[in-house]
């Protein structure tokens, strides 16, 4: 009996101190997108080859993680944060140093986010590079129920942002000059006009986000920017964003603005992973690209970071220390 | 154990092979079948437009007579005034018109090319045999697996919508033609050959005739599935009741949802009395004579 006890306790003790050895001293949490986990996978290995520390990936939604990182100070790094989509709680906790944002303005992915979009092969062959310039143009996309009019494909119902594009079609007076809304019905309406449009090579103007892999695939430009620029956060936040076409009456043209994303970090971390996390940034056309190979080979995020690890150091040695690099390098080969 | 299926690489080839064809299709033919269907599309177009601005009371009114000549029965009447203001305060009228518009377009499409196919089958047993599970596929197929090409080959809109809304609405009026015709006695028609009428004239004196209220009950069917594929069609681009009911959904909307619903079901019960009441009269006339 006593044996057993012992055998029992002493297995136990094992196992609990194999865990403690094997704890990593940085954790990583893996989001549940593409973009998110791969970023996971090329910190993972970078920090562990580059820096020395182990590390561990952590799989988890927002919703479980950040909770998490306040509460138990674990995962320590959160690569690809959507900040428009930080509660109250992660906000206070920004503020009072229980977590920190390190990246700059210009975000993890640059030019991430929502906006209008036209085909490349239409904006070269025309040369069309703003709104205004498309907005011009109303022949180039006609609409299917009156070509003598443009047509501009908005949000589906019940999507939050077709109040965005019913405002911002008033704001730049667009029905005076000569288009019409196109309403698509339901996301698959969108994406196959989309499709079709760019598969017949006809034009086709309006509403999409990137990174995604159909905006890589379809070799679609933007969000397009305006010759106004970003009309001010009164303007869109509170009257373009969030209110339907009768209460927001007077509102002016602007062009839309950039989702931020930001890397997140629990405090005390080795100072030299923090410089690399905030310095480390993909632009939206490289993170397309990406997109569109993973897509082609129904990669895993660790494939994939593996491939851009092999295939792109020429992006991400500039992320790095010169010695951190080398490392990498060596282990790569 | 797993079945042994194929090595991924090998599907995955296999569906983008279907993708490519199907892309190749669009680039080659999608102009073309946009200029065949132009007719249908301004028809369309043009026919909402008038429902939209004929005034009301002439609506109203006119709707009332047609019913009047067709079935004198003043409570059905009733009914459909008293729908159809309900529709008008609540702010559906003009939803309704447009809904209406295109059922009763896909209507027209479906009797076009239906009731032929119906004939067709009930004259010849290999081309029932043929046709038959065709019909069964296409009232069974998920629309979506037909939608996503349609629009990519039509764009967005009322046309793609009229497609849909005719493939999966199609099949009553074929059956039941068939099924009409099969059932005329055969007595009947061996009179009238005897008699040396010629096979179009049996068709239309003798057959059509006497399966005119099966065929009848078919558009029926057909309009009720057109009316019942309303919001499947608002997915990509219909404006009508059934972009109300996506509108609904997607804001959960509960009040918007009931009533763009039953605006629906109105119609469709309107539709459906109106024929049924027109049969029996029909038939009781026909039995005085």
């Amino acid at each position: 009996m006593k044996y057993y006890v012992k055998t029992i306790i002493s297995v136990m003790l094992i196992t609990l101190m194999s865990t403690i050895a094997k704890a990593a001293d940085i954790k990583i949490a893996e989001l549940n997108w593409q973009t998110g986990s791969m970023i996971a996978y090329v910190d993972s290995y970078i920090i562990k080859h580059g820096y020395g520390h182990d590390t561990e990936i952590v799989p988890g939604g927002i919703d479980a993680t950040i909770p998490s990182m306040i509460t138990k100070g674990s995962p320590n790094i959160v690569g690809e944060m959507w900040i428009s989509s930080l509660g109250d709680e992660a906000l206070k906790a920004l503020n009072d140093g229980t977590l920190i944002s390190v990246t700059d303005d210009k975000g993890v992915i640059i030019g991430a986010g929502e906006g209008w979009f036209i085909p490349k092969d239409v904006a070269e062959k025309h040369n069309l590079t703003t709104i205004e310039d498309v907005l011009a143009r109303p022949d180039l996309f006609p609409h299917p129920e009156d070509s003598s009019k443009g047509g501009i494909v908005i949000c589906p119902e019940g999507w939050s942002c077709k109040a965005t594009n019913l405002n911002l079609f008033k704001a730049f007076d667009m029905e005076a000059k000569g288009w019409k809304v196109l309403e698509p019905g339901s996301q698959t309406g969108l994406n196959a006009h989309w499709e079709g449009s760019v598969t017949k090579g006809k034009g086709a103007f309006g509403y999409y986000w990137t990174p995604t892999v159909f905006v890589g695939r379809l070799d679609l430009v933007g969000p397009l920017p305006s010759e106004v620029g970003f009309a001010g956060d009164d303007n869109w936040t509170k009257c373009i964003a969030s209110q339907t076409d009768e209460l927001c009456a007077n509102a002016q043209p602007s062009q839309w603005p950039s989702s931020k994303t930001g890397t997140i970090v629990t405090p005390g971390l080795d100072q030299a992973v923090v410089d690399y996390v905030s310095v480390r940034s993909l632009s939206g056309s490289f993170t397309t690209t990406m997109l569109l190979w993973m897509d082609d080979n129904q990669a895993t995020a660790e494939d994939s970071a593996m491939y851009f690890l092999n295939t792109y150091p020429e992006i991400w040695t500039k992320w790095v220390t010169p010695k951190a690099a080398k490392k990498v390098k060596a282990s790569l080969k | 154990m797993n079945f042994p299926s194929l090595d991924r690489e090998t599907i995955t080839s296999f569906k983008k092979s279907i993708d490519s064809t199907f892309r190749e299709f669009a680039i080659n033919w999608g102009e073309w079948f946009t200029e065949l269907l132009s007719p249908i599309h301004w028809l369309l177009i043009h026919f909402e437009k008038l429902l939209i601005a004929t005034p009301w009371y002439i609506f109203l009114g006119l709707i009332s007579l047609l019913l009047w000549k067709a079935t004198q029965n003043w409570k059905l009447i009733l009914g459909f005034l008293i729908s159809f203001i309900f529709i008008g305060l609540v702010g559906m009228w003009d939803d309704t018109m447009r809904t209406l518009a295109i059922v009763l377009v896909s209507t027209l499409v479906c009797i076009v090319i239906g009731i032929p196919i119906g004939i067709l089958m009930a004259k010849n047993n290999l081309a029932h045999r043929i046709i038959l599970p065709i019909l069964d596929l296409m009232q069974t197929i998920p629309s979506f697996v037909y939608l996503i090409p349609v629009v990519m080959l039509f764009g967005l809109g009322k046309i793609p919508g009229l497609i849909a809304i005719s493939v999966f609405a199609i099949p009553p009026v074929i059956r039941f033609t068939n099924i009409g015709l099969r059932e005329v006695n055969k007595d009947l028609k061996e009179t009238a050959q005897a008699l040396g009428l010629k096979p179009l004239h049996i068709l239309r004196l003798i057959e059509l005739s006497l399966a005119r209220n099966v065929i009848l009950g078919g558009i029926n069917q057909t309009i009720m599935m057109a009316l019942s594929m309303v919001v499947i069609a608002s997915m990509i681009g219909v404006r009508g009741l059934g972009s109300q009911v996506m509108n609904s959904i997607g804001n959960g909307y509960l009040g918007l949802g009931v009533i763009s619903g039953l605006s629906i079901v109105a119609l469709a019960i309107i539709i459906d009395r109106a024929i049924q009441s027109h049969n029996k009269r029909y038939d009781k006339w026909r039995d005085y004579k």
